[in-house]
């Protein structure tokens, strides 16, 4: 059991590492929506196409197969841009992304989108969007009369899916069937002056994305997930380590010491321990701005007499022994007496109880940042369902973004878990 | 008579601890929510000030001023920032004692009161039929899988298996789950609240409504919590069985349900009860998230918006029955513990 532990930490291990090797300014831009613009948004993960291939398919994207220009008079030149797919799926893509970017500002934009049945749409692409991505939405006031050209009613809910079914269903069919084919996208950029094309690509958005899917935001959870990590290990580890030395070293003195310290001590130990944690920390938060090693060193304010008490009791039972006594009467200072029997039988129930630890920290850590505290600039798992939350994931159905952030909680305390109770039953066993 | 001199030392003690607490809790919040009430009063201060300005043209501009200083100060006092610290910390303290809490600043009780205790009073029921009922569930549960734990490996394996989800499973994740898959997923159980809204006026289906929507928490509940109380007991009734009077009764012949539910279980009961009553006086505790998460009404939705609104009469006030309930069970704990173990009756 403590082996399976063993395993599945050193796993994690080397996640984290993988984790603390991308780059710092991933981590800044989580919290920015700006830099998931080009992610479909919540859309489940993508390994549901091996069970449903034809309902999920993935982003794909979409390099030009020439590009031209020619100035058919003084001062106009014109720069076409041809992009050219084949659509094989029952569905519209999720979105439809635009990216042109000039070396100078065009006076004119306009996309030709041309089906496999010959019909074509045409888009005057806004003065706004000249050198910005651009997706459906940008362009929906377009193809919104388009839409009730073909059909004469506008639909109902106006977003991206909606109006990609512009772009691929039939005419014909009243803009219901999908149509499978060749589909030839021209976009036609008008200057003045000769221009160049610094960068153009067309992104066909899937309708899910990655291991995990994606949230509200266009936020790949997977790479939440392992975002977390490193700060998630962090508090754990810092927790349990401060809580559980404090704890065992006072509870240890206590009971070594007996009497009216050990009351003394006692009774310090119990204010502590009746201090409710949550409400307490969610008032300090109101004043201090929350950094990590803050956070863990609180919660460890909070935890120590818990393992006090179980030191104190195992000091006492060991006091009784003895061996305690013939080393008192042969006049052996007490410090030394301490620490040649009382530690030594404290370490292995102390190391239990650090790798049990961890898990009750980053289960704290991870609550705190569910209700909203939590350092800011970091990635937290709690913060990420504490969104779910927000964005009502639950009634929306998209339970990618409830189970994985969730199940990474439980994921990394199992190990801890499995190796303390290991520890615990073999320390327990030779008693 | 050591009994009674053994109680009077308990509670001495537990009411001393109940104080100090509560002291810190005080000196860790009293800073930030006076800044709160501060800012408050100067808003509204400058709220007042406009409105007058607005309205009374009148009046110059020395005559406002006056009338401006007389509100603040109204105000002031009305939220106890003029007396000096001490003062109000010893007044505080007295009104605790007397379950005194003051009015809410935002928060109202349904009953329209604006008083800490009611507003209290009316949501500590509905956590208590919650979590009380969870508690108990989970202990009866616990213990019978913990002492079968004894007898066979099989439940040994199973305990181990359910004490590591104990301990790694946030209960208001798993709320959040089960609710998307069960209350919205497939529609078996409402997603929160504790009644349907509007309530039902029938007695009857008033409870039936509360145990429908009480069923989801309640699962949520014990899977969390029921693997570490039987982990718990198994642990107690395994160090029981190791002892020498076990191996004579076995040996004697008697047999191992009888060993078990008889002699066992009397040995480890003064533990096991301890146990369940810090259980009972936990769990309130831990009400916080997972009330949020279910939308059930009761004191820790109460603390968490009161948090939001930076009420700190409700705070202190939820802080304190929380924390009376928690040391009284720790008491109790201790009391239970001196009556089933006769050592302790005779005298340390």
């Amino acid at each position: 059991m403590g082996l399976t532990g063993l395993i599945i930490l050193l796993i994690l291990l080397v996640f984290t590492v993988v984790a603390l090797s991308v780059p710092a300014q991933v981590y800044e831009s989580w919290n920015n929506p700006a830099s998931w613009s080009e992610y479909p948004k919540h859309v489940p993960p993508a390994w549901l196409g091996i069970f449903y291939p034809n309902k999920y398919f993935t982003t794909e994207q979409l390099s030009p197969t020439n590009i031209s220009e020619y100035s058919p008079a003084k001062d106009i030149h014109i720069t076409l841009i041809t992009f050219s797919f084949n659509w094989t799926k029952s569905f519209p893509a999720y979105n439809v992304y635009f990216i042109i970017s000039t070396n100078s500002t065009p006076i004119e934009e306009v996309v030709y989108w041309n089906k496999p049945d010959g019909s074509t749409i045409q888009i005057q692409v806004p003065n706004s969007y000249f050198n910005v991505p651009f997706d459906l939405t940008a362009i929906q006031g377009f193809i919104l009369n388009y839409i009730s050209s073909i059909t004469g009613k506008a639909p109902n809910i106006v977003n991206a899916t909606t109006l990609s079914t512009a772009l691929f269903n039939s005419p014909k069919s009243n803009l219901t069937v999908t149509e499978d084919g060749k589909y030839i996208v021209k976009i036609e950029v008008i200057s003045a002056k000769p221009m160049n094309v610094t960068k153009t690509k067309i992104l066909l958005l899937g309708n899910s994305y990655g291991l995990m899917g994606t949230d509200y935001f266009g936020k790949p959870i997977d790479l939440g997930v392992l975002l977390g990590l490193p700060d998630a290990l962090e508090i754990g580890a810092l927790t349990s380590i401060v809580s559980v030395v404090v704890g065992i070293v006072v509870g240890g003195i206590s009971g070594y010491l007996g009497g009216t310290k050990d009351s003394v001590i006692q009774w310090i130990t119990l204010v502590f321990l009746a201090l409710p944690a949550l409400p307490f920390l969610v008032a300090v938060s109101f004043v201090t701005e929350p950094n990590l090693e803050l956070e863990g060193l609180l919660i460890s304010f909070l935890s120590w007499p818990f393992y006090a008490i179980i030191a104190r009791s195992m000091a006492l039972s060991i006091k009784s022994n003895s061996y305690v006594e013939v080393d008192k009467l042969l006049g052996i200072p007490s410090y030394r007496i301490f620490f040649t029997h009382f530690m030594p039988r404290l370490i292995p129930i102390t190391v239990a109880y650090m790798a049990l630890g961890v898990p009750a920290g980053i289960l704290l850590a991870q609550t705190l940042a569910f209700l909203g505290i939590a350092p800011a600039n970091i990635v937290t798992w709690g913060g990420i369902l504490d969104q779910a939350e927000t964005y009502q994931a639950q009634v929306n159905g998209w339970w990618w973004w409830v189970v994985f952030p969730g199940l990474m909680i439980v994921v990394v305390a199992v190990p801890f878990v499995l190796i303390g109770f290991a520890v615990e039953r073999i320390t327990l066993g030779e008693r | 008579m050591a009994y009674f001199t053994f109680v009077l030392k308990k509670a001495i003690i537990y009411f001393s601890v109940l104080i100090a607490t509560l002291s810190i809790l005080y000196i860790f919040t009293f800073p930030i929510l006076q800044e709160v009430i501060s800012k408050s009063i100067d808003f509204q201060v400058a709220q007042f000030t406009q409105t007058l300005l607005k309205n009374s043209h009148h009046l110059n501009s020395t005559q406002v001023q006056l009338i401006v200083e007389r509100y603040k100060e109204t105000l002031i006092s009305a939220y106890g920032l003029n007396q000096p610290i001490i003062t109000k910390y010893f007044v505080q303290m007295y009104n605790l004692i007397l379950f005194n809490f003051g009015n809410a600043y935002f928060i109202q009780a349904p009953s329209g009161s604006r008083e800490v205790s009611s507003i209290i009073a009316y949501y500590l029921p509905n956590t208590v039929l919650l979590f009380t009922t969870a508690t108990i569930i989970f202990i009866i549960a616990g213990t019978i899988i913990g002492l079968l734990s004894a007898k066979s490996k099989v439940w040994d394996k199973i305990i181990a298996i359910i004490a590591v989800v104990h301990s790694s499973i946030p209960t208001w994740w798993l709320g959040f789950v089960l609710i998307a898959a069960l209350a919205y997923g497939v529609k078996v159980f409402p997603p929160g609240g504790m009644t349907s809204v509007p309530p039902p006026k029938n007695p009857f289906d008033y409870g039936i409504s509360v145990i429908y929507h009480m069923t989801l928490p309640l699962i949520t509940i014990f899977i969390v919590n029921v693997g570490g109380f039987a982990y718990i007991v198994r642990s107690l009734v395994a160090s029981i069985m190791k002892e020498d009077f076990v191996i004579t009764a076995k040996a004697r012949g008697i047999p191992e349900s009888r060993i078990l539910f008889k002699h066992v279980l009397r040995t480890a009961s003064p533990s096991i009860a301890t146990q369940a009553i810090l259980a009972l006086a936990g769990s309130l505790g831990g009400s916080l998230t997972t009330e949020v998460v279910f939308e059930w009404p009761g004191i820790g939705l109460l603390t968490y918006v009161a948090i939001t609104l930076n009420d700190l009469p409700v705070i202190l006030g939820v802080t304190y029955v929380l924390t009376i309930v928690l040391l009284l069970g720790l008491f109790l704990g201790e009391l239970v513990y001196g009556i089933l173990d006769p050592r302790i009756r005779s005298g340390e």
